[in-house]
C-alpha cells in the first residue's frame, strides 16, 4: 500500500509539480500541527508540564 | 525503505533518529537545523538537491511543533516575528541576486564559504567570550550571582537609542520601544546573510536577536522557530514543485523531530539563558570547523575530507543531543524527587523599590522559593518621583538571595510601583511585596501601596510586614470557592517554614443568631454544625499527612474583626486568606475583606488569588 502511495506521489511530482509542491506543505503543515497537539497530550498525560518562563 | 524520487533505500529508524536529534537541537537553540540534516542525508546517499529539499520540509514540520511548545511556554513574540520576516524577505532576495552576480563572476564557492566560516566561527567565539565573561563575573561574587542570565549588549542599548519613527513596543521580549527600521535592518542583515549563503538563517537570527536587539534568550528560541515556519515551507514548496522533496522520508523526520524538539524547549526551562547561548557557540563553533574541512576537501582535492566533515556534524549533533536530553530528565527526576507535590514549578515575583520593608519581603519570599524549589525573578521598580539607586537595591537584594542560596532573574521596571508590580505580576503564581506595617493618617484614609496591590491583584500575593520570621500561621478558610486552594497553601508554607498552623472559620452572626451573639465557642459550633466538624477534621488530617501541625478554630462574627482578634489571641505572624475582593470601581467604593486584612494586620499577609 505505502509502495503504491509513492509511487502515485512519484507520478503526481512529474506530471503536475505544483500539486506536489501544495501536497508536500500541506501533508507536513497538518502532521506537524497533529503532532504537536498529540505530544502535547501525550505530556501532559505523563505529568511533564512545561513552566512558562519569565524572560529578563 | 527505498524512496523513488532520490532512488535511495534507506532504514526509517535512521531518519527517524535523525529527525529526533536535529529535532533536540532545534527545539533547544531555535535553529532549523539544515547544517545537521543535508549533511547526513547526503551521507547516506541522498543526492544533494534531495537532501536539501527534504530537509527543509522537514525543518518546516520541526519548526511547526517547536513554536507550538515555545507558544505555550510564552517564548514567541508574534510582533516581532511578523516585523523581522519582513526585513527578512527583502534581504533573502537581495542576498540571492548577489550570490547571482558572483556566480557569474565566477567566485561564488570560495567566498561564499569564506563568509559563512567566518560568521560561524566569530558568532561561536563571541558568545563563548561572552559566555566566559559571565562566569568570570559570578565566580568574583558580585551581586551579578543572582542572575542567571544577562540580557542585552552595548550594541542592543545603541540599537534602542536609535530615535528614528515609528517607534514600537515589544512587552513580550520587555522591549519598552524600538525603533521599527532597526528590527526591519536586523530582519533584513540576517536575511541577506541567509540568502547569501543559502542557509535557513536560525544560527545567524537568534543570536542577531538576542545582542542587537537586546532580546532574552528564550525568546530569541522561540521567535526564530516562528520565522522559520514561514521560510522553511516557501523552500519546501519551491525544492518540491522541482521533484526534490522525498516527503515519505521528511515526514518520517518529522515524527522523530516532534518528541526531539519537544525535549528541546522542555529542557529550555532547566538549562538557562547562558548555558543554552554556551551550548550553542561550541555547536557552532564545530559547524564552522566543518566547513573549514569541506573547503579544504575541494581546494586539496581530498573528497574524504568532506565525508569526514559530514560525520564530525553529526557527532556534534549527537553528543549534544545526548546532554540535552539527559539534562531535561536529570531536571525532571531532580524536580520530583524534591517536590513531589508541585508538578511545575511555581513562579515567585520579589518587588522591591529598595526599602527595609521590601529587603524583609525579599527575604521571606527567598525563604518560600527555596523551600518550593520556584523559579524566582526580582522586580525592582524605579518611580521616576523618588531617587532610587537601583545598583545599590540590587546589591542589597542579591546579598540576601546569596545568603539564602536562591538565584533570581532580574528585572527593573520604571513607573508607578504599584501599576508596574500589578502589570509584571501577571505572569506569576505568586507575588511578594513589602510594607512597613505601620499608617500614616493619609495612608490610613487613601490606602498604600500593598492595599492598592492587593486590592487589584493578578496573582496571589504575599505582603511581608515587620518581620521576615514567621513562628505561626492564621489560615481564613471562610470563602467555600477559596477554602482548598487556602488550605493547601497553608499547608504547603507550614511545612516550608516549619511552622505550627491554625486554620480558622468565622461564622458570620447573621447564620447563627440574626439579632445579637451567641458567644459560641468553637467546640459548641462544631456540635450545632456536624459538617463542619466533618470538614475540619478532614483538614487536621490532610495536614497531618504533610507532617503538619494544625488546628481548626471556629469563630462567629463579623470576619474582618473576628480575624484580627484570633491573630492578636495566638499570636500568629502570617495571615492567610482567599481573594474576596469586588474589582474596579465597586471595589474602590466597598473594599474587601483581604484589603481590610491587609490595611489592619500588623503582620505578614497572604492572600490567595482565584486562579491559584
Amino acid at each position: 500500500m505505502i509502495g503504491g502511495f509513492l509511487e502515485t506521489l512519484a507520478e503526481i511530482s512529474s506530471e503536475n509539480p505544483t500539486l506536489y509542491g501544495l501536497i508536500v506543505v500541506a501533508i507536513i503543515l497538518v502532521e506537524g500541527l497533529l503532532l504537536a497537539l498529540f505530544l502535547e497530550l501525550v505530556f501532559r498525560i505523563l505529568g511533564i508540564e512545561v513552566k512558562e518562563i519569565p524572560h529578563h | 525503505m527505498y524512496l523513488p524520487l532520490a532512488e535511495v533505500e534507506i532504514s526509517g529508524w535512521l531518519l527517524l533518529a535523525i529527525g529526533f536529534c536535529v529535532g533536540v537541537l532545534a527545539g533547544f537553540f531555535g535553529i532549523g537545523g539544515g547544517f545537521i540534516v543535508t549533511p547526513a542525508l547526503n551521507i547516506f546517499g541522498f543526492p544533494m538537491a534531495y537532501a536539501i529539499g527534504t530537509d527543509l520540509s522537514q525543518i518546516m514540520g520541526n519548526s511547526i511543533v517547536a513554536t507550538f511548545k515555545h507558544r505555550k511556554l510564552g517564548n514567541v513574540d508574534l510582533r516581532l516575528g511578523f516585523f523581522m520576516i519582513i526585513g527578512t524577505a527583502i534581504g533573502v532576495e537581495v542576498g540571492k541576486e548577489v550570490v547571482l552576480y558572483l556566480e557569474e563572476i565566477g567566485k561564488v564557492g570560495s567566498v561564499v564559504r569564506s563568509i559563512y566560516i567566518l560568521l560561524l566561527g566569530g558568532t561561536g567565539a563571541y558568545m563563548l567570550f561572552d559566555y566566559w565573561k559571565f562566569k568570570k563575573e559570578e565566580e568574583a561574587g558580585e551581586e551579578k550571582k543572582v542572575v542567571t542570565e544577562r540580557v542585552g549588549s552595548k550594541l542592543s542599548e545603541m540599537v534602542h537609542r536609535i530615535n528614528l519613527p515609528p517607534k514600537v513596543a515589544l512587552p513580550q521580549s520587555k522591549i519598552k520601544s524600538i525603533s521599527l527600521w532597526a528590527i526591519l535592518l536586523v530582519g533584513f542583515i540576517t536575511g541577506f546573510l541567509a540568502g547569501f549563503l543559502g542557509v535557513g538563517g536560525g544560527f545567524i537570527r537568534m543570536p542577531a536577536m538576542i545582542y542587537a536587539l537586546g532580546v532574552p534568550t528564550t525568546i530569541a528560541i522561540g521567535t526564530d522557530l516562528f520565522e522559520i515556519i514561514f521560510s522553511s515551507a516557501i523552500g519546501a514548496f519551491l525544492y518540491a514543485t522541482e521533484g526534490r522533496v522525498e516527503i515519505v522520508a521528511a515526514a518520517v523526520m518529522v515524527c522523530g523531530s516532534a518528541i526531539g524538539a519537544q525535549i528541546g524547549a522542555l529542557a529550555t526551562s532547566y538549562v538557562r539563558g547562558m548555558k543554552i547561548r554556551f551550548y550553542f557557540a561550541l555547536t557552532i563553533l564545530f559547524a564552522a570547523i566543518s566547513v573549514v574541512m569541506k573547503q579544504l576537501a575541494v581546494s586539496l582535492s581530498i573528497p574524504v575530507l568532506s565525508t569526514y566533515a559530514g560525520y564530525l556534524i553529526l557527532s556534534v549533533a549527537g553528543l549534544m543531543t545526548l546532554n540535552i536530553t539527559l539534562s531535561t530528565a536529570k531536571g525532571v527526576i531532580e524536580e520530583r524527587a524534591v517536590y513531589p507535590a508541585v508538578k511545575r514549578r511555581l513562579r515567585i515575583l520579589l518587588a522591591t523599590g529598595g526599602s527595609h520593608h521590601a529587603l524583609r519581603a525579599i527575604r521571606l519570599g527567598a525563604r518560600l522559593a527555596k523551600g518550593y524549589g520556584a523559579e524566582v525573578t526580582l522586580l525592582v521598580v524605579k518611580d521616576p518621583k523618588e531617587e532610587i539607586p537601583v545598583a545599590e537595591v540590587q546589591r542589597s537584594a542579591g546579598k540576601v538571595l546569596k545568603e539564602l542560596g536562591v538565584k533570581a532573574e532580574l528585572t527593573v521596571r520604571h513607573g508607578n510601583p504599584a501599576k508596574e508590580i500589578l502589570k509584571a505580576s501577571k505572569e506569576y503564581d505568586l507575588l511578594v511585596i513589602g510594607s512597613h506595617g505601620t499608617r500614616s493618617i493619609t495612608e490610613h484614609l487613601l490606602g498604600d501601596n500593598a492595599t492598592h496591590i492587593v486590592e487589584n491583584m493578578k496573582t496571589s500575593t504575599l505582603v511581608v510586614k515587620r518581620k521576615a520570621e514567621v513562628t505561626k500561621i492564621l489560615a481564613c478558610v471562610n470563602l467555600p470557592r477559596y477554602r482548598e486552594a487556602v488550605v493547601r497553601r497553608a499547608i504547603e508554607l507550614a511545612k516550608i517554614l516549619n511552622v505550627p498552623l491554625e486554620f480558622l472559620y468565622v461564622l458570620p452572626e447573621p447564620l447563627i443568631y440574626p439579632i445579637r451573639r451567641l458567644h459560641l465557642s468553637s467546640e459548641e459550633i462544631m456540635e450545632l454544625y456536624p459538617e463542619k466538624r466533618e470538614a475540619a477534621e478532614e483538614i487536621i488530617k490532610l495536614a497531618k499527612s504533610e507532617g503538619v501541625k494544625a488546628s481548626v478554630k471556629f469563630r462567629e462574627g463579623i470576619p474582618e474583626e473576628e480575624i484580627l482578634l484570633e491573630k492578636r489571641e495566638i499570636g500568629a505572624d502570617l495571615v492567610i486568606l482567599g481573594d474576596s475582593g469586588w474589582r474596579g470601581i465597586l471595589g474602590e467604593l466597598i473594599g474587601s475583606l483581604s484589603g481590610h486584612i491587609v490595611k489592619h494586620a500588623r503582620v505578614s499577609v497572604l492572600v490567595v488569588h482565584r486562579k491559584a
